[in-house]
């Protein structure tokens, strides 16, 4: 009796579980924890086991490159070799590259070099005469020299710049290298090896079974980073900007990219891209690590304060705070590359001249984005275009999702004939008025014997393998579907020739935007939501090995296709999967986020974790892609905030109401009309920022500690952050507030407010008063901006507009400076010299704008300069053609606005104020 | 020719004009001609908004000075600014002054795009032209239209007319029916009460017969144990003395109880109610009970012992098979529930029409009731009674049914009556009727003033998608638009339901269906019901000379 109460509670309790799960968030239990996952478990479980690694002196010599070092790593316990590289990278050897292979490989291990730019180059590395217990390297310019520390017993790696000390590579002895073997049979209970018995050769999840013919292959190593209090990156995971530890609280952070319904906000489940790079942060210096392994990999991290009496105590004087990680992988390579700073910005450059930068986008991507699925036919896009018009809305970009395929059959690469029979009409209709189309093409290839693509890619073996050399068939949105093996150039060059406008019409001239979703890949039916990871890729390369990167394949297999033929079109693809290097082919979003206000408030620091990790150009669906937004204060809150975020899209599912912009009331309307026109008068500045990003792999959104690095108060602030370095945003997170608490970086500094004209001191915090239109946003003393603050229905038809400078003079009121960066913002004109970069400087009373690079012509002209913090009235302001300027001046807002000086953007010239 | 100097002088860039217009009134470019007042070159302009005063020479300087934007009429200049199309030989429209130079043209005349990578032709007349085509069509339509919409409201008058009459005859006949029904009624109540009163006698006779056969029944069996306890009596007292002790139990091996072979003295009391001996009388009242399987077992068991041991062990048996908690109701519909769910969560437009709801086959229950007796056959006079029970029965409800048809009809005409059927109960003859239209995958059939329905063409029943609401068309056109709505609950969404949007047609059509919305759907109706001639005028937009 007692027993069938009991059963029954606990039944009832599970299905009332689960029902409140599938309303609020994931079915975790269909995603692993790391106590379910052998690699996981073997990795975090290491400490305080028998597991000893030693150098053998005698094996130090330089590496092939005769730049480098090489070394063999012996295991006492069991007799493993390693081969162990260090290579000092890039022109300024600023970054070190640690990789760890076996010496002797059974199986020839995954290198992910792939996601890496071509032709990394390298710096000389000095090898010390080795001691008896270690041995030192010497490397990198006079003025930022740098030094690593090797012992060999045990082995450790110290790493110093100048004589502190950044990082320490198994300090804690966490090396673990599973050496490839064959399986032994029979092996007595006592002789079991933990990687043999600990699902070592066969793993079930679920109903799910990995075959694991290899055996266990996983690596392992800690990090330390010494001196350290502030980590950040990993990207994706939906948490804190700064990340928290996770040893002894939580499973370590997650990377297996997967496709997961309705995620959960505050913990590092793994989401649908994965960027195994962290920069860790303190107030004298800033470093990055890089560990690039496309497997399934986590990532733990606690906090240390050990110094004098600790792993550090011979290299460092005092306490220490430290951030200790943990990084461990189930297949592959340690392959690790350490940005050596020391600034922040210094860090991101060297990820981007290892990793790549973004390539410039056209100017309508950096415009406002419609999309949901779906638009169902060309008269249905054609009449959200007109409503936009008709409501006076800007817009860019319009979006279709998976169903216009013949049928809605998702046979990508097809219109259907019907409600899309002239998909060249929808196309020209929209660029004739500056705008684009992005249509989805997902990379799950529909079973079907009508289907060239499938029939095609059967013929040619081009699909991934079951372990029996049968094509995998998966489920996914077409049902029965087979997935490409984008591992195999082959196959990227045959999915390229499929964006030929003679096979998919509609893709003349490059004028349609390629959407990748579902590319983790996502199976319906298999484990995880993905592929089992046993399948077979070319070479008999697992998927396991290559799992996190099968996105990133994808995008790069369709920026081909994209550039070949339109080869002077700047494609724009957006993907829901990515890995390291990712941002070179494609941009991304935060995948299937929710219309809830907790999910606006994470859309920050995502993309701010995005941005610093390479990616710079992100953003999350506005406002929210899952269930009707509870009130129209979010709606309104979820775009402004969207307006100053990279990527500027909205998004909706299809169970949603409708709602597009025009469909809300009037006042609804206007607030979000004003949102976008807030950001199209920044566009010139926000374009520019990407231009800078191309270079130099800086982020576009940035956390406010990146231009900030001693502004300790600063490294935890994710409500607020800075848009390139003359912006500081916190738009409303919240519901109700009549105010923002705001933090003003920078003791010294100050920061004029844009929506109430007041002048704020750094080093301090205030409360910001706030009304439904506020979207609180400063600049930043002695900062020049520069505007168009014309509106048109589209951005891409302002490109000829005139221009506003907006300036805040320092305190001394004498100086100020900006960037401008200008060309046709759709073709690759710009390198061959076919855009100016110009720089305007305001010093002393004198307006300077100087073109430093190309040359482009432009119609733009200045209309207007607005000078902020200028005490005295000037009694004269005269251009450089001679032209006397008029203008007004305010003496209570100490303003100063000069009137059509007329002054083209293509020449370089002058104001004069007297 | 005074106006020129100062309109060249003004713009900013060089214009051509078309003088050769009679009607063209010179004023800024984008001014609309009743603003034309505001604009005066010998003033200071006032920003519209009364913000600032400027002068005249800063209106269409290519730089925005006032905040509504007034400034600016005829450059993209300001955010809020409207520029005004003359469109000579069309209509007139503003346009957001954005679009001014944005080598998209948007007024038919170009006039938005005079300094512009594009050149636009000036296609108003031709515009114009088709226009006037377009509202002579309409125009023909109407008429054409409003022809039928007569003939409509006269068959609606009439057949109102019809229905008035009709109801009044009703309502006469009604008067009669109820009556006699309230006749049959009291019949009826008689008949039964006489019925039942037969019946009562006849079952309370019939009662009193069963009782006294079961008290006789009773008293021979309690006499044929009392016999029984007197010969075992007889047998055990075996010095005869009328008493019996617990020592001549003893001697009879059968009750050892313990079976070790002796009679123990407590074992032979225990027969005795624990007492040393019994007299005849409290042996066949009390002892025999305890005494009587014991002292049977060396004996030929007899037909009344044998139908009691069965039954006891049924007790103990058979009856826990039945669980109670299987045949809760509240089970069952749990039960169909989750299968209709089930069938909802597999896809779309497949969610509906389950048929009767399931019920998983019951384990029959063990009948618990004792079959009564079956009575003994009524005599003549009672037969007579029920048979005219069952007469007067028949009649009454023969009175009733006729009573309720006639009332539903009445219903109905009424209702018909009361229903809005536009002012003038034009859609009236369209209430009764169905149109259907098709798309690829589904047969969409509209009821009006019923419901709306959809039907996959792969098979499959059909879907409610809202039964009449209401007319939704507003204030200004309120028989515009028409609602269904509570159709088939969507799969994790709200009710199916349907805005139909009438237009005036020459037949009564459905032209297209959409779902804007998820399971919101939107039809498309014409019907000449809707050619009023009232309508036909909001299609009309001012024209400028």
């Amino acid at each position: 009796m007692m027993i069938s109460k009991i059963i029954f509670i606990l039944i009832f309790s599970l299905y009332f579980c689960n029902e409140f799960t599938s309303v609020l968030g994931a079915d975790r239990s269909k995603f692993k924890t790391c106590s379910e996952s052998g690699f996981c478990r073997r990795n975090r479980n290491i400490k305080g086991k028998p597991n000893k690694w030693v150098l053998d002196p005698t094996t130090v010599q330089p590496s092939d490159n005769k730049l480098g070092f090489e070394a063999i790593l012996k295991n006492e316990l069991n007799g493993v070799l390693l081969r162990l590289t260090i290579n000092a990278a890039l022109k300024d050897s600023s970054v070190l590259h640690v990789r760890i292979n076996e010496a002797h490989p059974g199986r020839e291990r995954y290198d992910p070099r792939e996601a890496l730019v071509e032709n990394i180059e390298y710096g000389k590395i000095n090898i010390g005469k080795p001691t008896d217990k270690d041995v030192t390297l010497t490397f990198g310019p006079a003025d930022a020299s740098h030094k690593v520390l090797i012992a060999f017993n045990p082995f450790r790696v110290d790493i110093f710049t100048g004589d502190r000390l950044v990082v320490s590579a198994n300090a804690r002895e966490f090396l673990k290298f599973e050496h490839f073997r064959q399986k032994r049979e029979n092996v007595p209970e006592e002789e079991k090896l933990e990687e043999e018995e600990d699902g070592g050769w066969e793993e079930t999840f679920k109903s799910f079974v990995d075959s694991k013919p290899y055996g266990p292959m996983s690596v392992g190593m800690d990090f330390s980073f010494v001196g350290f209090d502030h980590v950040y990156g990993l990207p994706e995971h939906a948490d804190s900007f700064a990340l928290k530890n996770t040893r002894d609280e939580t499973d370590p952070y997650r990377f297996y990219n997967v496709d997961i319904f309705e995620y959960e906000l505050n913990n590092g489940m793994a989401l649908y891209g994965a960027i195994p790079f962290m920069a860790a942060h303190s107030e004298d210096y800033s470093v990055g690590l890089l560990w690039l392994n496309p497997s399934e990999t986590w990532v733990d991290i606690e906090s240390s304060n050990q110094g004098v009496r600790g792993l550090f105590s011979h290299l460092v004087s005092g306490e220490v705070k430290s951030r200790l990680t943990h990084w461990f992988s189930e297949t592959g390579l340690i392959d690790v590359w350490i940005m050596l700073g020391p600034t922040p910005l210094d860090v991101m450059r060297q990820n981007g001249k290892i990793t790549g930068t973004l390539e410039l986008p056209p100017y309508y991507a950096i415009g406002y984005h419609q999309c949901r699925w779906n638009y169902f036919s060309q008269e249905e896009l054609n009449e959200v275009e007109r409503q936009f018009d008709a409501n006076d809305l800007p817009l860019d970009v319009l979006w279709l999702d998976i169903e216009y395929t013949e049928g809605r059959s998702k046979k990508y690469f097809t219109w259907d004939p019907v409600m899309f029979s002239d998909p060249k009409g929808l196309i020209t209709n929209l660029t004739s008025k500056g705008r684009q189309l992005v249509a989805i093409i997902d990379p799950h290839i529909k079973k079907d014997t009508n289907y060239p693509i499938y029939n095609e890619a059967v013929q040619n073996n081009y699909f991934i393998k079951n372990k029996d050399g049968n094509d995998y068939e998966g489920y996914c949105w077409p049902g029965p579907a087979l997935y490409p093996d984008f591992l195999n150039p082959a196959v990227r060059e045959w999915w390229s020739s499929k964006f030929n406008p003679e096979f998919f019409p509609g893709f003349t001239d490059g004028n349609v935007g390629i959407w990748n979703d579902m590319n983790e890949p996502s199976v319906f039916n298999g484990p995880e939501m993905s592929a089992p990871r046993d399948v077979v890729h070319m070479n008999g390369i697992e998927h396991r090995d290559i799992h996190n990167m099968y996105g990133f394949l994808v995008t790069k297999a369709t920026y081909k296709g994209l550039t070949t033929f339109a080869p002077n079109r700047r494609p724009f693809i957006l993907t829901r999967s990515f890995f390291a290097g990712s941002q070179r082919y494609a941009m991304v979003w935060t995948g299937d986020n929710m219309a809830k206000w907790e999910h606006l408030k994470m859309s920050i620091p995502m993309i701010l974790s995005l941005g610093i990790s390479g990616m710079a150009f992100s953003g999350a669906d506005a406002p929210g892609f899952f269930y009707d937004p509870e009130s129209t204060e979010l709606v309104v809150r979820w775009y402004q905030a969207a307006a100053f975020q990279p990527f500027y899209r909205a998004h909706a599912h299809l169970d949603t109401k409708h709602r597009e912009p025009y469909l809300y009331d009037e006042e609804t309307k206007n607030l979000i009309r004003l949102a976008t026109r807030a950001r199209y008068s920044y566009l010139p500045y926000i374009y520019t920022l990407f231009y800078e990003a191309s270079i130099n792999g800086t982020p576009i959104m940035r956390p406010v500690w990146l231009h900030f690095p001693k502004d300790a108060k600063a490294f935890n602030l994710e409500e607020e952050y800075l848009l390139g370095d003359s912006l500081l945003i916190r738009p409303v997170l919240d519901k109700g507030v009549s105010s923002v608490n705001v933090y003003f970086p920078g003791e010294g500094e100050s920061w004029l407010g844009i929506e109430d004209d007041t002048i704020y001191q750094g080093g301090s915090s205030a409360d910001i008063h706030v009304t439904l239109d506020s979207i609180p946003r400063f600049q930043r003393a002695g900062s020049i901006i520069v505007k168009r603050e014309r509106m048109r229905r589209s951005c891409s038809l302002s490109l000829g507009d005139p221009m506003t400078l907006q300036i805040f003079l320092d305190a001394e009121e004498r100086h100020a400076e900006g960037k401008l960066y200008l060309d046709d913002g759709s073709s690759y004109n710009y390198k061959s010299g076919g855009y100016i970069l110009a720089e305007v400087i305001y010093d002393k009373m004198v307006l300077t704008y100087r073109i430093i690079h190309g040359s482009f012509p432009t119609n733009s002209w200045l209309e207007r300069v607005v000078i902020h913090r200028i005490s005295n009235k000037p009694s004269k302001i005269e251009a450089t053609n001679g032209a006397n300027l008029s203008f007004k001046y305010n003496p209570t807002s100490q303003t100063l606005i000069i009137r059509k000086p007329s002054l083209m953007m293509g020449d370089s010239w002058q104001i004069k104020l007297s | 020719m005074l106006l020129t100097g100062y309109l060249v002088s003004l713009l900013c860039y060089t214009v051509t004009w078309n003088w050769s217009s009679a009607t063209q009134v010179l004023r800024p470019r984008g001014v609309a001609l009743q603003k034309k007042i505001f604009y005066d070159p010998s003033k200071d302009f006032n920003c519209l908004d009364g913000s600032l005063k400027i002068p005249f020479v800063f209106v269409n300087d290519d730089y925005c000075d006032c905040a509504d934007g007034s400034d600016e009429p005829g450059t993209p200049a300001c955010p809020n600014g409207v520029f005004h199309c003359s469109n000579l030989g069309y209509q007139t429209w503003d346009i957001p002054s954005s679009r001014v130079n944005d080598g998209i043209c948007d007024c038919c005349d170009g006039s938005d795009e005079y300094n512009s990578t594009i050149n636009c032709v000036d296609n108003c007349s031709e515009l114009g032209k088709e226009a006037l085509e377009a509202a002579r069509r309409l125009k023909e339509l109407f008429s054409e239209g409003s022809k039928i919409r007569l003939n409509l409201i006269k068959d609606a008058k009439s057949k109102a007319e019809e229905d008035e009459r009709r109801l009044e005859e009703f309502r006469k006949e009604m008067e009669k029916v109820e009556n006699t029904k309230k006749e049959k009624e009291a019949i009826k109540k008689q008949a039964e009460e006489e019925e039942k009163a037969a019946l009562d006698k006849f079952r309370a006779e019939a009662d009193a017969q069963r009782k006294a056969q079961e008290e006789a029944e009773m008293i021979k069996i309690e006499e044929k144990e009392k016999l029984m306890a007197e010969a075992a009596f007889k047998e055990l007292d075996k010095n005869s003395d009328g008493i019996l002790s617990y020592q001549e139990v003893q001697q009879f091996i059968k009750f050892d109880q313990n079976n070790d072979g002796v009679v123990d003295p407590d074992e032979a009391k225990f027969f005795l109610h624990m007492k040393e001996e019994m007299s005849l009388d409290e042996f066949t009242t009390t002892g025999w009970i305890i005494m009587k399987p014991f002292y049977l077992k060396d004996k030929t068991p007899e037909p009344l012992q044998n139908d009691q041991a069965p039954s006891e062990q049924d007790a103990d048996g058979d009856v826990e098979v039945e669980h109670p908690s299987y045949e809760s109701d509240g089970e069952t519909e749990d039960d169909v529930e989750d299968s209709s769910n089930n069938a909802e969560g597999e896809g779309e437009g497949e969610d509906e029409d389950h048929g009767p709801p399931y019920h998983s086959p019951k384990r029959p229950r063990p009948d618990t009731t004792v079959t009564e007796a079956p009575l003994p056959e009524y005599d003549a006079e009672t037969l007579a009674i029920i048979e005219k029970a069952k007469q007067a029965k028949q009649e009454y409800s023969d009175a009733e049914s006729k009573f309720l048809s006639l009332n539903n009809q009445i219903r109905e005409i009424e209702a018909s009556l009361e229903m809005d059927y536009g002012p003038e109960r034009e859609f009236a003859t369209l209430h009764g009727q169905c149109f259907e239209f098709s798309d690829r995958e589904y047969i969409y059939k509209f009821c009006p003033f019923n419901t709306a329905t959809q039907r996959s063409k792969s098979g499959g029943g059909e879907t409610n998608l809202g039964t009449w609401g209401d007319w939704t068309g507003g204030d200004s056109d309120r028989y515009s638009r028409m609602r269904y709505e509570n159709g088939v609950q969507c799969w994790n969404g709200p009710a199916r339901s349907v805005e139909v949007y009438l237009k005036c047609g020459l037949n009564n059509a459905l032209l297209s269906t959409s779902e804007p919305s998820r399971c919101e759907y939107r039809f498309e109706f014409e019907t000449p019901a809707l050619c009023r001639p009232e309508n036909q005028s909001n299609s009309h937009e001012h024209t400028e000379l």
